[in-house]
């Protein structure tokens, strides 16, 4: 060891704390970028393996017209960079039964392959194996389970070619692009040009959906030709189609087989030693000179293989700045340690000068000084990130896989080299950087120079002329400031060396203001992440939902009875716990002016409202029927008498309405006044136009109506010689908003009365003509809440009882089902245990009504279970902030401690002469709180100013999406935060405070004097 | 009269084996007005006594008696009251406290024992020290000199029972030597101040009332050479 290597150890050990901070700076340091990269890396080969296990390793497929590429394969095969090969190929499509095809698809797809398609095309036999003999075939795990098909079994398939052919009767036709819009396929070049075909009677179909002339918009069908018998042995089931196999038009069968030469044909390759997509387009473009190329895309971007893709740029630019963040704090960690350990031994440093170290030697025993930090830092922060991150990942593994892709691969902690390499490099270029400038600074430094710095290095030229100005007679201890009115002489000397040192003190301020910030912004980020949590959790009234609406039913008692029994019956399912039920249908509502609420015109909120007529404004309001029991404790809880409910008519009923709703205006979420009176509404129920009935009743503006008036005459003209077939009417959502003109609010609205058609197309009713019924809604008392069942809704909302509808003539009106229920607390099931329960209940629960009539659907909604997902998710993102927060605390306190116990230490020497002349110890400490006072000051005022600002910022971008949450100072994370950074700075004072103290004044005069 | 009483005065540092004894049993007295200088080989324990004297380290064993009363027997706190009060330190390295100007710097004690300014003493000492026009400065404008003049004017500035100085002149040249040292004879001579001054000057010695001589902790020689 030479002599300056052995003054540099001693040094290190000498200062072990000092050391150990510093030691302790790097290893976070590189903890943290190793828990970046780390998340990175372990992120990316999940989302590989994912990708792997959906779809397979393949990263070129190659698509020949025909097979007749013998010899183009096999240069594939023993081509040096391809790595596999595999190949698909479409054998024909066999016939099945009605039943079969209702959980099979329209035919049995037969493809042969050859190669590993196993990996290549992450076809995976859940049962059995695969194919390896001709004769042998692997077939879908419906097979089995639905047709009792078992391995070892052979089973004969016709196979033959799909035709594409007229329907019957109408061979005869010729459709023209010109009559019709006929089917294309198209598709796109390696050159990128499109290529369209044009489907026509005669062609051979192969993947595509299968066409069916008696379907709404058919136009063709098709039939098998060719058909040859084939006979199978089972060999193995596969429960999942992956991209190689898939086809639209039923489950693949795969078999193993020759390459017929004269069919198209798939090629699978991977390729070793690529660099970007298009290296690999054009390796696969040199095998297969003229194929249509499709990239694995996803694939080769996990890989590292890189194309232009965006996302992949966001995620890698998202991972830079948290490493810049990290570096910058860990900069500023390192850089600190080593200027004070070098300002500290200044004086060192000129005896070893002027003793005849020259200025190579002084830097090297800096470098030397990093150089260790470094060795024991680096290791240990690689050690800290990973285990970190295998940690971290153990836990929150399998909640991120299920987010991500749903439990396809396993998530878990995944390091590369190279990830680690440039953890370590980057934190040593830190070390290097952060220690380079002090180096450079003290090689610069005279020897005599670096001997009087040790005392004279620190004041700073605003100083020198405080001193000046402090000196006029009559100002001698004067300027107390206010640490000097507080702490008396011993806050003045506090003052005046805050005022005139260099930037010593203002290091401790800034340390500890970013302390705060890092702090405080991830605590905000939390909380007003928690807050938009909590806000998508608060707009679920229950766990599950189930809705359900059926055709040809009318608002009346035997409806109301059956929809209650259903409710009951699926609230008896175990686990599931009944919140209760509602029956909702819109009707056009005629609202008399003195009635109308500031929101309810505004066409931008709710679609078409606007004035009908001279003091009433025409609307869709919504009817809601609450069981009677809920109705009755609804109207109590507003102070309501609920029988004067009872008073109704077939042409009246009383109501409650909602005063208001919430609407989203595009900017925010809010509550917004729909109703501002009491008073009569009156509903549209029905219009009859010569004995034709609408089935349905709109709003329409004015203009809208006028449009379709034209459209409506014009088909009505062409109708009677019109073809059913493909006739297109004019639907209102299909119009052209363009033609309609704006619409603003307050527009004039008019009623738009239609019903459907044998051949299911839209009539309206002539305006003219029709006549139509009304009912009038007393609303006899506006609530400001809406009933917890209902939860949030908007516009113009009537709630009765169920039993009204019994009597109140709705004509036409259908309501629809809304049940909701939660888990039940005494229950061992889970959420998705549940739901399925309910899934099952549904079908006998709603059988009185779906006997009647065909049921028009039925929903269950597992709301729980998006709950769940939305909580995993933030408990994901709240860790991963936490995790950093604390880390960057970390770095932060450690900074703090640096500084603080530094600038203490370095004052070692003052501090013993001012108790030579007689400071006494209780002086001494209160000049410190007097100076940690100014720290603070200082630090946190800025720091929590600055932080408030961030959470203010925050709580905006919240807002923007979301009204209804207030903004409060976030109290508790400005306590934590103040609190984490004083016990911080107390203990480096403490800390400091005690090295001072270890040795008398004179052996403190004595030491730095030499 | 005594002003100073110095009664079996010991002082070890360290422990056990690797103790070492500073000071053994070391007795004397100062009368007040006394001019004593202090001599004896590096490491022989004189600024040991030094400190001792001035109330900034805790003897072994022993008695300081400071106008008659015994500087050990207070607490810290009453130790360090002493130390602004009663004694003035003079040091070969200065030792001012770099942010105060040249006046705060000479004030410090009186200002830490929260005493108004006696600006006539302090106009009187600047102009003496040759500080006049220098009052703002921070030490590190000033030269070596000029630093030690400002300690001993910080030293006189309480016109303390004792003025204890160590090497005051170690660390300058001759000229400044020189001057220090009359400064100092000048303000025993004149203000009948009592002087403890440890040298290794024999011209300095010789100007002093009486001469001790230390070697290996012990005095060996206590010469009065004028009364």
């Amino acid at each position: 060891m030479s002599a300056i290597a052995n003054f540099t150890w001693r040094s290190l050990g000498a200062n072990r704390v000092r050391t150990a901070v510093t030691i302790a700076g790097v290893a976070l340091a590189a903890a943290l970028l190793t828990a970046v990269l780390g998340t990175f890396t372990s992120l990316n080969h999940f989302m590989y393996q994912s990708e792997e296990q959906l779809t397979g390793t393949w990263m070129a497929r190659a698509t020949l017209e025909d097979a007749n590429a013998t010899a183009q394969l096999e240069a594939a095969q023993s081509a040096s960079d391809v790595t596999s090969v595999a190949t698909v190929q479409e054998v024909g499509f066999a016939a099945l039964s009605d039943k079969q095809q209702e959980y099979l698809g329209p035919y049995a797809t037969v493809l042969s392959f050859s190669g590993d398609l196993q990996t290549m095309g992450s076809v995976s036999p859940c049962e059995g194996e695969m194919p390896d003999q001709p004769g042998e075939i692997l077939l879908f795990e419906t097979w089995k389970s639905k047709e009792g098909v078992a391995i070892g079994d052979t089973i004969t398939l016709n196979v033959g070619q799909r035709e594409l052919i007229m329907p019957e009767g109408e061979e005869d036709l010729t459709v023209t692009e010109q009559s019709m819009d006929l089917p294309h396929a198209y598709e796109v070049t390696s050159e990128g040009e499109v290529t369209t075909t044009t489907y026509e009677p005669g062609m051979i179909l192969h993947g595509e959906d299968a066409y069916n002339s008696s379907v709404k918009g058919g136009i063709y069908d098709e039939r098998l030709i060719n058909t040859q018998e084939h006979t199978y042995t089972v060999v193995g089931f596969y429960d999942r189609s992956t991209f190689a196999i898939s086809s639209a038009v039923g489950q693949s069968c795969l078999i193993a087989g020759e390459i017929d030469p004269s069919e198209p044909l798939q090629v699978y390759l991977s390729f070793s030693g690529m660099n970007n997509q298009t290296e690999v387009k054009e390796a696969t473009l040199n095998l297969f000179p003229d194929a249509g190329v499709t990239l694995h895309t996803a694939l080769l971007r996990f890989m590292g293989i890189s194309g232009d893709g965006a996302i992949w740029d966001t995620f890698f630019g998202l991972v830079s700045i948290l490493a810049i963040i990290i570096v910058v704090a860990c900069v500023s960690l390192i850089y600190n340690a080593f200027a004070i350990s070098l300002a500290q031994r200044a004086g060192q440093f000129g005896l070893l000068s002027s003793i005849g170290a020259s200025k190579r030697q002084l830097r090297r025993a800096v470098l030397f000084e990093a150089g260790f930090v470094t060795l024991v830092g680096v290791p240990l922060g690689l050690l800290i990130g990973i285990g970190g991150c295998v940690v971290t990942f153990a836990v929150l593994g399998p909640d991120i896989a299920r987010i991500a892709v749903g439990e396809a691969a396993q998530f878990e902690a995944h390091f590369e080299a190279w990830a680690l390499i440039f953890a370590a490099v980057l934190t040593v270029l830190t070390v290097f950087a952060s220690a380079f400038l002090p180096a450079l600074r003290i090689s610069r430094v005279s020897a005599i120079d670096a001997i009087r710095e040790a005392q004279t290095g620190r004041i700073s030229k605003r100083g020198l002329k405080d001193a000046r100005v402090s000196a006029r007679p009559g100002k001698v201890w004067k300027n107390r400031g206010l640490a000097g009115q507080v702490f008396g002489m011993s806050g003045q000397l506090a003052h005046i060396n805050q005022r005139r040192s260099s930037s010593k003190s203002r290091a401790a301020s800034i340390s500890l203001a970013l302390a705060v910030v890092l702090i405080m912004t991830a605590g905000s980020l939390n909380m007003w992440l928690g807050s938009l949590v909590d806000a998508a959790r608060g707009s679920e009234l229950c766990d599950f939902a189930v809705s359900a609406s059926f055709e040809d039913r009318h608002a009346d008692a035997q409806l109301m009875e059956q929809y209650a029994q259903a409710y009951e019956s699926l609230a008896s399912v175990s686990g599931a716990e009944g919140v209760g039920w509602t029956a909702k249908m819109p009707v056009p509502a005629l609202v008399p002016d003195q009635m109308v609420g500031a929101s309810l015109v505004d066409g931008s909120l709710f679609g078409v409202a606007g004035t009908f007529d001279e003091g009433v404004v025409g609307c869709m309001a919504q009817i809601v029927f609450l069981d009677d029991a809920s109705f009755a404790s609804y109207a109590d809880s507003m102070g309501v008498t609920a029988t004067q409910f009872d008073n109704v008519t077939a042409q009246s009923a009383p109501a409650l309405a909602l005063a208001q709703g919430y609407g989203n205006n595009g900017m925010v979420y809010q509550l917004l006044t729909m109703l501002k009176d009491t008073g009569t509404i009156q509903l549209v129920v029905g219009a009859q136009e010569d004995g034709a009935t609408a089935s349905y009743i709109s709003f329409m503006s004015t203009a809208e109506r006028e449009y379709l008036a034209k459209q409506v005459n014009s088909n009505r003209a062409a109708s009677s010689a019109e073809d059913a077939n493909g006739a297109q009417s004019a639907d209102p959502r299909d119009t052209d908003a363009s033609e309609l003109g704006d619409q603003n609010a307050g527009d004039d609205v008019v009623l738009a009365p239609y019903y459907f058609d044998e051949a299911d197309d839209i009539v309206y009713l002539d305006p003219e003509k029709t006549t139509y019924d009304y009912v009038d809604i007393e609303v006899v008392a506006l609530a400001e809440e809406a009933p917890e069942i209902l939860g949030d809704s908007s516009g113009v909302v009537l709630i009765m009882p169920a039993s009204t509808a019994a009597t109140l003539d709705l004509h036409e009106g259908n309501p629809s089902f809304h049940g909701a229920f939660n888990l039940s607390p005494d229950t061992d099931l889970t959420y998705e245990e549940v739901a399925e329960e309910l899934e099952e209940q549904r079908e006998s629960a709603f059988a009185p009504l779906a006997n009647q009539t065909s049921p028009d659907y039925y929903t269950i909604s597992n709301m729980a279970s998006e709950m769940e997902n939305i909580t995993m998710m933030a408990t994901v993102v709240n860790v991963f902030c936490l995790l950093f927060a604390i880390i960057l605390a970390l770095i932060a306190l450690a900074n703090v401690f640096n500084t603080i116990t530094n600038g203490l230490i370095l004052r070692r020497r003052e501090f013993a002469i001012m108790k030579s002349v007689g400071l006494s110890g209780r002086q001494f400490r209160r000049m410190i709180v007097s100076e940690c006072v100014g720290y603070s000051l200082r630090g946190l005022i800025p720091g929590v100013v600055l932080s408030l600002l961030v959470s203010a910022l925050l709580y905006a971008a919240v807002t923007l999406s979301l009204s209804g949450i207030t903004f409060s100072i976030p109290w508790l994370y400005v306590l934590l935060a103040i609190g984490m950074v004083s016990v911080a700075m107390a203990l480096s004072v403490a800390y400091g405070m005690n090295r001072c103290k270890a040795d008398n004044i004179v052996e403190a005069l004595r030491r730095e004097a030499q | 009269m005594d002003i100073l009483t110095v009664s079996h005065l010991s002082k070890t540092y360290g422990k056990g084996d690797t103790a070492t004894r500073a000071l053994d049993d070391v007795s004397f007295s100062v009368a007040e007005g006394e001019f004593v200088a202090i001599v004896g080989s590096s490491g022989s324990g004189k600024s040991t006594l030094l400190h001792l004297m001035g109330g900034v380290d805790r003897p072994t064993s022993g008695k300081v008696l400071l106008n008659g009363q015994d500087v050990y027997a207070r607490s810290d706190e009453a130790l360090a009251v002493f130390r602004r009060r009663e004694v003035g330190l003079v040091y070969q390295f200065y030792n001012l406290v770099p942010v105060l100007n040249v006046v705060e710097n000479m004030t410090l004690p009186v200002a830490l024992d929260g005493r108004p300014i006696n600006q006539d003493r302090l106009q009187g000492l600047l102009d003496k020290l040759g500080l006049r026009g220098k009052e703002g400065y921070l030490p590190s404008q000033l030269s070596g000199g000029q630093q030690q003049r400002v300690a001993i004017g910080r030293a006189l500035m309480n016109a303390p029972a004792v003025v204890l100085a160590d090497e005051p002149t170690g660390n300058l040249d001759t000229r400044n030597s020189h001057e220090i040292t009359q400064l100092l004879q000048d303000s025993n001579r004149d203000f009948g101040q009592t002087l403890i001054m440890i040298t290794h000057d024999e011209t300095i010695a010789r100007a002093a009332d009486r001469i001790i001589a230390i070697e290996d902790g012990r005095i060996v020689r206590d010469e009065r050479i004028r009364s």
